[in-house]
């Protein structure tokens, strides 16, 4: 914002004078006539008529002056293009050059001028940012909005500006108090968003952008930035895969265009493009925005790597005025939301009973409820987990003068996870600082450092160990015994009571630990070479390091036995670093306004795993590495990078019409010698009808803006050398020794390229009624071809992985809507702000087999029953469900049917005979519903009055399904698991009514109740009233003469209420990565209810 | 640049690896690799559950009543991993040629040899399992290369010989160890072997006796039958070849406890043995030619083979304490981690030479107390029973049911049963005179073909489904399916 304007004209003009024996008036002439310079001077001071001789070659005007005014009382300022001639008061020494003192001498005739900001109300808007037009000079008003600046001149201009607000520029004309009422701009036409090698102001830009503010990220608390993401901007799905407290989310935006590739978007912070969308150690308390580049226009800067959009992270950074001291704490108590409900022991018994006389077997054991073992009803959910605390401690000091801010913050996080053994500290640091070293040179560094230990859990899979193991081990067994030890079942009982084992000691014992150190930096220089035109570099790292130590002890708990103790010891260093050069010129003339960007980019990716296991421990506290008698180990080191070159131009004609054009060319390691580089164009246009004089001064439209964009970016997003055929280890072992083995891992596929992303955007952006509302809507279509796909091969090729290859295309449209509205202004304020976003996902083409038949291809097994429940195909979403259709129970009289169809009898699930042949088969399988909501969104309302706030945010889904693993193992009816309470109402003759079909203990029924069948898909469409917060600021009266500035009290909930049919945990849980196994729930770490008390305090 | 070509450290192209006699061994060591899968899980159910010698409580489905289908996972894997052997052979035998120097003519040789040999093992598993299969015999370089049509049985039998002709003339009678040279590859002895169980799967005698030969006396028998199995004489006199396991981690090792020990010693006892006390109860083909029965009194390999731990009957509570058996000669106590064992599983022991042989000899012709009786008689006195003679065997069918007995017992669960059973022609038989205990189930009498070469009644499995749609020249599917 603060960019140096001026004197730049002063630093790059330079004059060539010959002219001996003239005036001072006619140098002063000559150069007036040569340059844009103007002389500002009283001749009473100034000798014109001063004969003088002037012989200079290209020299700069200061030079010019300083000779031709030596020895004189006259001394100079050069303000850009002004240049004031002035009597000084103090004669001049000779031999000092009069430049040096014009500096020095320049802030002696300054007048002090104050006053305050306020908003239309009268309410004082601290933190407004005041500067005088022209200059580097501003300063910010203090927290009651006054605000005191200097200025050389009482007939200068002041810029106001506040965030969200319109900038207002006020002329002094002589005063030197004045006070400033700034008027709230809804449509936030002046923000000024990052776009990717630069910033642009909100009313300029022709893409698809979508901004997230500051205001908003730290309304309420998050565990990190893609949960305060989540239900703020349109057309971006958060989804939560994997299940630790560092929360792994997926950021999904404007539907998933890849089919095997990844849908991650670019990640920027602060100018460094992140390796992987993993960024649990970004501190949300210090984000300052969040820009989102949905469309091509948008995108194209960052070519291969765009097709997934761009997320682009900026951190707080310091602001012109006094130091600011600021300390946030938040204190959370978190409770599970959401519990699995299971059977009670007699329920599971009365099912052992059931299921063993249906698979023809004795039920003796099970038959006398006084067995000792059908006393015990333990509640697993509620021993393995509590309460959780979280809290979050940051300290931030930031200020700045004219030439340097600063910002720096430390921040300390803690959280004991819902469930036992979990938990996660985070400590870091931060620190942005800037500086204006000269008039042409301006540099800045941002650095974060940060160390995060964790233990975490077993993640979420089929039969994990972690909050899953609650859910599926048998009442009947004790968690403790009486000397409070671990129990577990002794093998004499065993046999008939299941392969039970204690879920308390594959959580407890364990070590599990996860330490992640993270550098994440830049230095950016920016160097003014002539008016308009700036030099820029950028270089930047990110360094992640995690470590990882995990111990499995030895012990022996009933059953549960482990004669040795085993360490894996692993450790992962990614190392990447940028550098981007750039240059940027800016003209204005007339009524064109013209921006242009040129620049190059290296960036490199440094892998580096290693992995070491250990065993043979028989102590625990010989719990190292070096204590184990037989090891293995594995490591890799992998290199990958992007050179890249890019140009963007800006043409604007009036503010009406406006252009972006913008080019980028990178060359990627991912592809062969041939492909080796991609073209990325996007162009887009954009009209504001509101600057048309029709409408210039309408009271009802503030701002319409017609924009339409094409462009076409592209998406890398596969392994290293896959161009290559490359040899995988296979090793083999002769005696006991491991012979080192290799063979082909895959067919290399030379002409390997990029997925190709076509897109087309239509955007209108309004505000209406003196921006009360204002709003943006989109409709895009994007086509994603050249799709990178593993092509099936025969297995007869005997190569474990088919080549990659382009083929085929996914198409996904849509349409966002995102609106503000200021439905009550004055004392009592309410505001909304909402946002849908409608997307269809298609699959269009995915090329055909080697038989000619279109490509299928299926997600991952579900296990058990052994099939997918995904099936990618053309005419379907990607990862569409795909499976059998539940039908209901064979009942009796259908006997002949159901034998005839697959052996069954009365109570056996019934699947729909979808190819109609009689017989059960994989024709069978139908499509059966989409893994991708049909709309997202979200809704904010914030209400206020005086110092009060409250805000209620809710975020939604509808219209896709979820693939509840949970149930498909435990309602299936088979014991030897716990089952859900939902397997008691089962199939008898005397029930033929019943919900669950008949249990059984192998057999027929058993193959059939297993299958991953429409029985255990679900409507995962879900209104959550995801935060709500009141917010108390207290009066600032109350501290005067006080060392507290302000402060401020939040109370707020989170994850408060859900409003869903799913009967999983959490209806936004998504296990696995690869969308080709979308929209299945494996029981991730378990979603929390949050009641969190914050504060912030102003020093 | 360098940026944008980075060196693949740790993965190596495998156009820079093949090109010398180091990198050749390392692909060779690769073709066994798959071995490790294939006896891991492929063999105890396609060769093993199948037969009348083992089954299963855990499901009423797949390998042991014969339902199996085209989409059946282990039909996929076992063609996978089969394939994916004779790729890594067929490799190594291309790009051996563009190798130009070895430091001698023998490592040369064994390079070659073992490639075949394996190409060859490969090969005759999966024409038992699948009959008529596409017979790659090129390094793959584009998909297309592996999309064949299949070729008939007689041709993949004269692959199989021909490779292992060569074998037989390649490889050395044994190993001295060192790089290349390690003991557990496979000998002359082996490709003679193997060349033996060939001719007898085609029931062609006389080369049996003529491929045996040179074995007789090369192998001994081990005194204790246990050694054969417990890692202690692992590739000693009595092994001709086997499945190498060792190391520390999941994928050189087998996991035998998962497969076959009971739930009290944390396994899954997913295998039992099929044993006549059940009649039909407990889940699948659990009864009716009882492998449990079959063992004459004071045969010293039951209890290693058999053992029931003094554990209760976790399946039939109403029985006594160790009624309930349990496959024993593989479960390894010692071994850690708990779940995998170190110990090598057999493919082919001397036993199995000297069975075959006598066999042969038999078919050939009935000769009472000739070498047959000998060769049959040397394994029944090793296993402390008494010897046969023409009074208890007095014709040639008398002598090949004591044969098959002997067979049975002293190869059991060695993954070799169906596969006789089904040379035999006898496979619909004895498995449905178990189903018939079981009660109302029908082997599928429809998936049977007449032997093209030995003209007996013969079973295949369906070629895997997604092999239809991955290569159009297959076209072919087995009958039945």
């Amino acid at each position: 914002l603060f960019q140096i304007q001026a004197n730049s004209y002063s630093q790059s003009k330079k004059i060539s004078l010959n002219m001996p024996n003239a005036t001072v008036q006619e140098v002063i002439q000559e150069i007036e006539e040569l340059s844009d310079y103007k002389f500002l001077l009283n001749r009473k001071d100034v000798d014109v008529t001063r004969g003088v001789s002037i012989k200079v070659n290209k020299k700069l005007i200061t030079t010019i002056l300083d000779e031709l005014f030596n020895g004189t009382n006259i001394r100079f300022e050069v303000l850009n293009k002004q240049i004031i001639l002035k009597k000084a008061k103090i004669p001049i020494e000779k031999n000092i050059k009069l430049s040096q003192i014009g500096q020095t001498l320049n802030n002696l005739d300054q007048f002090q001028i104050s006053g305050t900001v306020t908003d239309q109300d009268g309410t004082p808007l601290p933190g407004a940012n005041i500067v005088e037009k022209g200059t580097t000079n501003g300063v910010t008003a203090d927290f009651d909005g006054n605000f005191t600046i200097e200025v050389s001149d009482t007939n200068t201009t002041l810029v106001v500006s506040y965030i969200g607000f319109s900038t207002k520029e006020v002329s002094l004309d002589g005063k030197t108090s004045i006070n400033v009422q700034l008027t709230e701009s809804a449509a936030g036409l002046d923000e000024v968003i990052v776009v990717g090698y630069g910033v642009q102001k909100k009313s300029d830009i022709t893409g698809a952008v979508s901004n997230i503010s500051e205001e908003k990220l730290q309304s309420r608390p998050t565990a990190n930035f893609s949960d305060a993401l989540q239900g703020r901007s349109s057309g971006v799905q958060i989804r939560q895969s994997g299940g630790d407290l560092d929360g792994k989310f997926q950021i999904a935006i404007r539907g998933v265009g890849s089919v095997t590739g990844s849908n991650d978007p670019l990640i920027v912070v602060d100018g460094v493009p992140l390796i992987s969308a993993s960024f649990s150690t970004i501190n949300p308390r210090d984000i300052a925005s969040i820009d989102i580049l949905k469309d091509a226009s948008a995108t194209a800067i960052y070519g291969a790597r765009a097709a997934n959009g761009v997320v682009i992270i900026s951190t707080k950074k310091g602001k012109i005025g006094k130091p600011q001291l600021t300390y946030s704490s938040d204190v959370s108590i978190e409770h599970i939301s959401n519990r699995y409900d299971v059977m009670s022991t007699e329920e599971q018994r009365l099912l052992f009973v059931e299921a063993f006389k249906n698979s023809n077997r004795s039920t003796a054991v099970y038959d006398d409820p006084s067995n000792p073992i059908w006393q015990i009803d333990t509640d697993w959910q509620d021993i393995g987990t509590r309460a959780g605390i979280r809290q979050i401690h940051n300290v931030n000091y930031s200020g700045g003068s004219e030439k340097s801010q600063y910002s720096a913050t430390a921040s300390y996080e803690s959280r004991t996870g819902v469930l036992l053994n979990t938990d996660l500290k985070t400590y870091s640091l931060r620190t942005n600082l800037s500086t204006q070293v000269n008039d042409w040179l301006k540099i800045s560094t941002n650095i974060t450092g940060s160390y995060q230990p964790q233990n975490y859990s077993d993640g979420d899979n089929w039969g994990a160990a972690g909050y899953r193991g609650f859910a599926y081990q048998h009442s009947y067994t004790d968690a403790y015994d009486e000397n409070g030890e671990l129990a577990g079942v002794g093998t004499a009982s065993a046999p008939y009571f299941g392969a039970n084992t204690n879920p308390l000691v594959p959580l407890l014992l364990p070590t599990r630990e996860r330490n992640t150190t993270r550098i994440l930096g830049n230095f950016q220089a920016n160097i003014k070479l002539m008016d308009g035109l700036f030099f820029n570099t950028n270089l930047g790292g990110d360094l992640v390091q995690v470590e990882g130590y995990n111990y499995t002890p030895l012990y022996e708990i009933g059953r549960m036995i482990n004669t040795q103790g085993s360490v894996t010891v692993s450790n992962n260093s990614d190392t990447n670093w940028v550098a981007d050069a750039t240059l940027d010129y800016t003209k204005e003339f007339d009524k064109h306004n013209l921006k242009l960007l040129v620049g190059v980019s290296a960036q490199q990716f440094l892998l580096r795993r290693t992995s070491a296991f250990g065993t043979g421990t028989i102590d625990n506290a010989l719990n190292q590495l070096s204590n184990q008698t037989s090891f293995n180990s594995t490591g890799s080191n992998v290199k990958g990078g992007l050179a890249s070159s890019f140009a963007r131009l800006n043409y604007g004609f009036d503010n009406r019409y406006l252009l972006t054009a913008t080019v980028r060319r990178d060359g990627s390691s991912r592809f062969g010698p041939d492909k080796r580089f991609g073209i990325f164009p996007s162009a887009s246009v954009a009209w504001r009808v509101s600057q048309e004089n029709f409408l210039k001064n309408s009271e009802v439209l503030n701002d319409l803006k017609f924009r339409v964009s094409y462009g076409l970016t592209g998406n890398q997003n596969i392994g290293n050398f896959e161009f290559i055929t490359r040899a995988a280890s296979t090793p083999y072992v002769f005696g006991n020794t491991v012979a080192v083995g290799n063979s082909a891992s895959n067919i290399g596929n030379p002409s390997l390229q990029w997925e190709a992303n076509k897109q087309l955007d239509i955007g209108v952006d309004f505000a209406l009624f003196k921006s009360r509302i204002s709003g943006t809507i989109d409709y895009y279509d994007k086509k994603s071809e050249d799709l990178l796909i593993q092509n099936p091969i025969p297995l007869t090729t005997g190569v474990p992985n088919p080549p990659i290859v382009n083929i085929g295309s996914v198409r996904n449209s849509g349409v966002e809507f995102a609106v503000f509205t200021r439905n009550l202004t004055g004392k009592f304020k309410w505001s909304t702000d909402f946002n849908i976003a409608f997307n269809k996902n298609e699959v269009l083409d995915i090329g055909s087999n080697s038989a000619g038949e279109p490509l299928e291809i299926p997600g991952q097994n579900i296990p058990l029953s052994n099939v997918p429940t995904n099936l990618t195909v053309a005419g379907h979403p990607v990862g569409a469900f795909n499976m059998y259709v539940y039908d209901g129970i064979w009942q009796l009289g259908e006997e002949d049917e159901a034998a005839a169809w697959f052996n069954a009898v009365p109570g056996d699930p019934k699947y729909k005979d979808v190819n109609n042949n009689g017989v059960l088969d994989a024709g069978d399988r139908t499509f059966v519903g989409n893994p991708h909501p049909k709309y997202i969104g979200g809704m904010d309302n914030t209400f206020s009055y005086n110092n009060l706030s409250l805000s209620v945010f809710l975020n939604f889904a509808k219209g896709n399904k979820l693939y509840n693993t949970a149930r498909n193992l435990f309602s299936r009816g088979v014991p030897f698991v716990q089952n859900f309470s939902e397997a008691s109402d089962f199939w008898t003759p005397d029930n033929p009514s019943a919900t669950a079909p008949r249990p059984s203990q192998g057999g027929t029924t058993t193959t059939l109740a297993t299958l991953a069948s429409t029985r255990f898909l679900e409507d995962a469409s879900f209104l959550r009233v995801k935060n709500v917060a009141l917010t108390y600021d207290f009066p600032d009266t109350i501290f005067e003469k006080s060392f507290i500035n302000s402060a401020q009290f939040t109370v707020s909930a989170t994850n408060l209420f859900t409003f869903t049919k799913y009967t999983g945990l959490d209806p936004e849980a998504s296990s696995r990565e690869s969308l080709l196994s979308a929209g299945i729930d494996y029981t991730p770490y378990p979603n929390t209810r949050q009641f969190n008390l914050g504060m912030k305090i102003g020093f | 640049s360098k940026i944008l070509e980075p060196e693949p450290e740790g993965q190596v192209a495998l156009d820079n690896l093949l090109t010398t006699e180091e990198g050749l061994i390392t692909g060779v060591n690769g073709i066994f690799q798959p071995l490790q899968g294939i006896f891991s899980g492929t063999m105890v159910q396609l060769a093993g559950r199948s037969s009348d010698d083992t089954w299963t409580w855990r499901k009423e489905t797949e390998s042991d009543i014969f339902n199996i289908d085209e989409t059946f996972g282990l039909i996929e894997t076992t063609w996978e991993n089969h394939y994916r052997g004779i790729t890594r052979a067929n490799t190594v035998l291309d790009r051996m040629l563009l190798v130009e120097s070895f430091s001698s003519e023998e490592m040369r040789l064994l390079i070659e040899g073992q490639s075949k040999f394996m190409r060859a093992y490969y090969y005759f598993n999966l024409v038992r399992f699948y009959g008529d299969v596409p017979l790659v015999l090129q390094e793959i370089i584009v998909p297309a290369d592996g999309e064949l049509p299949r070729s008939p049985i007689e041709d993949v039998y004269a692959q199989i010989k021909s490779d292992l002709n060569d074998a037989v003339s390649m490889l050395p009678t044994s190993y001295s160890g060192g790089n290349g040279q390690e003991l557990g590859r496979p000998t002359k002895y082996a490709a003679m072997a193997l060349l033996a169980t060939v001719n007898l799967e085609l029931e062609e005698w006389g080369e049996v006796v003529a491929n045996t030969e040179d074995i007789i006396g090369e192998g001994s028998l081990l005194e204790n039958y246990a050694d054969n199995f417990n890692g202690s004489q692992e590739n000693g006199p009595a092994s001709i070849f086997e499945v190498q396991y060792g190391g520390e981690i999941a994928a050189t090792t087998i996991n035998t406890r998962g497969t076959y020990a009971p739930p009290a010693m944390q396994g899954g006892a997913a295998n039992l043995p099929t044993d006549d006390t059940w009649n039909g109860e407990g889940g699948s083909l659990s009864s009716g030619n009882g492998i449990v029965q079959e063992y004459e009194p004071g045969d010293k390999r039951k209890e290693v083979t058999l053992a029931h731990y003094d554990l209760e009957n976790f399946l039939f509570p109403d029985q006594p304490v160790g009624s309930l058996l349990y496959i024993n000669k593989y479960l390894n106590e010692v071994d850690q981690p708990v779940e995998q064992s170190t110990w090598n599983f057999p493919i082919i022991r001397y036993a199995d030479v000297l069975l075959m042989r006598a066999e042969a000899l038999n078919e050939i012709g009935y000769s009472p107390n000739d070498e047959a009786f000998g060769l049959l008689n040397e394994i029944r006195i090793n296993a402390g029973l008494p010897a046969h003679d023409a009074s208890t065997l007095g014709t040639q069918d008398e002598f090949r049911q004591a044969l098959r007995k002997e067979r049975r017992v002293e190869l059991a669960f060695e993954s070799k049963r169906y596969f006789d059973l089904n040379r035999w022609g006898i496979l619909e038989a004895r498995i449905q005179f178990q189903m018939d205990i079981k009660g109302e189930l029908t082997f599928p009498s429809n998936r049977l073909i007449s032997h093209p070469i030995t003209g007996k009644s013969y079973f295949l499995y369906p070629i895997p489904l997604v092999e239809f749609s991955n290569n159009a020249n297959i076209q072919v599917q087995n009958p039945g399916y």
